[in-house]
């Protein structure tokens, strides 16, 4: 089922970048044009992608492939990628890697709550100190990381 | 005489305290990733690449080749001491490896494998000195004709040989090559799928891509496995020392080794893991007591050993004389180079020979780094395997996600790897490689860029792109290369049903 769930897929997204492709101007081989070079990739891809799908459809009683996806570990990660860049945009750096990193270690529950809590909080401060202090990185800033940063004497 | 003037020229600027500081770090961190199952070279040098943002370019390359070679040498300790390959270039090295541990040889089996890894990282890097050399001087002569045919046969050999389904690699291929034609037309100006998203103007950024599918993927697909992690056998300092018998049997196959796994690592594709498969079977074949391989032949453990330490000198040939990334791994170096503003190309070793040539002397010492390292820490090694899931998979993720947007502070290059994190885990676990769409990501926009010079050169005609004496030959080689070993399996199948008979 995954893998013709994936497949046609495939062929939508071929099927879209053809469009794509076609209403860019493709010009002709001695003048080609922004969509010449997408126009032949999509081309082939939806030849190919076309053909994968018929056959994952051919097969009459296809295995259930891989791993669960629905499951916590990989769909809490997943998440907490699509949060994070809108929890540091409001929050700053150090609170919202805190609460994803936080969620993580207790979605993959490692050791206590408590244990949990204090490698995350430790961690945040550490990877802020590395990537502004010694590599010199620019992250969102809000109150507690000015505080640090006149703490380091880096503001 | 030019070669070793500017290999010494090479030494002052490897041998610069922060160069050498960069080096031990770089194979310290390889070697680590080699040992943790999971964690390969690509997807280390992907986290590691907002590390290298405050560096000199030189001393970033110097950090990766470190990596690249410290994850091979790792790898083999897993192998030998837990059954579990630290990384795929390591597979073959269980098979015979573990045996030999569980017979009391580990520590032989360990010193062989660093011994044949030094020798071959050694000769590795004096083939890469001579044959980046001669390549770069007639890569001066290629048109674009001849950059698209290697970009074009480059990435045919990676889907023949990435392993897997072809067809699900042909997919992720052309997948790789539609994302390459993301961002502004360079010719026309004219933007094209960037869905009026400034950040996509620039074109789909390597760095999250790469982190995604390698590094993110990696840790989900990590999350859901589960752990089962062999009991360890233990070496003492004084068994690391192998007989002098074993000495005289691993002796030949370190040469063989290092010899196939150079040529391999000029071909495109996973050529570290293919060197040593090949090395395993010649050992096998040429043995006088093929009935001991599976058994403990220190053989199977020097062969493939040396054989991927040597493939990775080859690996950075292409790539230090053409500018073409045939690896995934190299195609990390080149978002590594662009960050520091470089393009790689044949002008690199004239252009900026400090870089060149401190790379490469850079591989002498990280080598002898390696060998010095490995041996008497390899009981730590071993241990790093123990770091529980629970604790190693956040601090992965937060490495991606701060590493991605410390490099163009971009909240659109989080959401990039996050999309290709999640696809990244749907595909692999359904069999889809990811090393073919990356390495199209990265070669697409020159293979783009060829074709449409060569085509108005031509004036749109594609005979005279193909019979070029360089490209054509490029076209023929690969061509026979494709469809000869096919062909002769089909007549010796065909011929041995009716010997039988």
């Amino acid at each position: 089922m995954k893998e013709r769930i994936v497949s046609l897929g495939i062929l939508v997204f071929a099927l879209v970048y053809l469009a794509g492709s076609l209403s860019l101007k493709v010009g002709t081989l001695a003048q080609p044009g922004a969509g010449q070079f997408p126009a032949m990739v999509a081309f082939f891809l939806l030849v190919i992608a076309a053909f994968h799908a018929w056959r994952t459809f051919r097969k009459t009683s296809p295995k259930e492939e891989g791993h669960n996806w629905t499951q916590l570990a990989p769909a809490g990660i997943a998440a907490a990628l699509i949060f994070y860049p809108i929890l540091l945009k409001t929050l700053s750096f150090l609170v919202s890697t805190f609460i994803v990193l936080y969620v993580l270690l207790r979605l993959l529950r490692f050791k206590t709550t408590l244990i949990s809590f204090l490698t995350a909080l430790f961690t945040t401060l550490l990877a802020f100190t590395i990537f502004t202090g010694l590599l010199g990185v620019t992250l969102p800033n809000g109150f507690m990381e000015g505080f640090i940063l006149k703490t380091m004497g880096l503001d | 005489m030019d070669i070793l003037h500017q290999l010494m020229m090479g030494f002052q600027v490897a041998a610069t305290p922060i160069n050498l500081l960069w080096a031990l770090i770089g194979a310290f961190v390889g070697t680590i990733v080699g040992v943790l199952p999971g964690i390969g070279p690509l997807g280390s040098m992907a986290i590691l690449l907002s590390f290298t943002l405050k560096m000199d370019a030189t001393t970033a390359m110097i950090f990766f080749a470190g990596i690249y070679y410290g994850a091979m040498y790792g790898g083999s300790t897993t192998s030998i001491l837990l059954n579990i390959p630290g990384e795929a270039a390591s597979v073959v090295t269980c098979i015979d490896g573990y045996k030999m541990a569980q017979k009391g040889r580990a520590g032989a089996a360990l010193t062989v494998s660093a011994v044949g890894s030094f020798v071959a990282g050694t000769l590795s890097i004096i083939g890469l000195m001579f044959a980046a050399s001669i390549l770069a001087d007639a890569a001066l002569k290629f048109g674009p004709p001849e950059f698209f045919a290697i970009g074009a046969v480059g990435l045919l050999f990676l889907v023949r040989l990435s392993g897997g389904s072809l067809i699900k690699n042909v997919i992720m291929l052309l997948i790789g090559l539609a994302l390459a034609t993301v961002g502004t037309d360079h010719l026309y100006g004219t933007p094209r799928f960037t869905f009026g998203i400034n950040e996509l103007g620039q074109g789909v950024e390597f760095l999250p891509v790469a982190m995604g599918l390698f590094g993110i993927a990696e840790v989900m697909l990590t999350a859901v496995e589960k752990e089962d992690l062999g009991e360890m056998i233990r070496v003492r300092m004084r068994d690391l020392l192998p007989t002098l018998v074993e000495w005289k049997r691993s002796i030949a196959p370190i040469f063989r080794g290092s010899f196939l796994g150079f040529f391999i690592g000029l071909l495109p594709g996973p050529s570290p893991v293919i060197s040593t498969f090949v090395s395993y079977m010649v050992e096998k074949k040429i043995s006088k007591h093929p009935e001991e391989f599976g058994e403990g032949a220190i053989e199977g453990v020097a062969g493939p050993e040396s054989a991927n330490n040597a493939a990775v000198g080859g690996a950075y040939v292409p790539l230090l004389a053409l500018g073409v990334p045939f690896t995934p791994a190299m195609a990390v170096v080149v978002g590594a180079l662009m960050l520091h503003g470089i393009t790689p190309g044949p002008m690199m070793m004239s252009e900026r020979p400090q870089l060149f040539w401190g790379v490469i002397a850079s591989m002498y010492i990280g080598n002898v780094m390696l060998l010095v390292l490995n041996l008497p820490m390899v009981q730590l090694f071993a241990l790093i395997t123990k770091v529980p899931k629970p604790i190693l998979l956040p601090f992965i993720t937060l490495l991606c996600l701060v590493g991605v947007y410390s490099v163009n502070s971009s909240f659109v290059d989080l959401y990039v790897l996050a999309l290709f994190g999640i696809l990244g885990f749907i595909l692999r676990d359904l069999g889809y490689s990811p090393a073919p769409l990356v390495l199209a990501l990265v070669i697409g926009p020159m293979m783009e860029n060829a074709l449409r010079s060569s085509l108005m050169i031509n004036q749109g005609a594609i005979a005279p792109m193909i019979f070029r004496p360089i490209a054509g030959t490029i076209y023929l080689a690969a061509t026979l290369a494709l469809t000869v070993p096919p062909v002769v399996r089909a007549i010796r199948g065909k011929k041995k049903p009716s010997a039988t008979v």
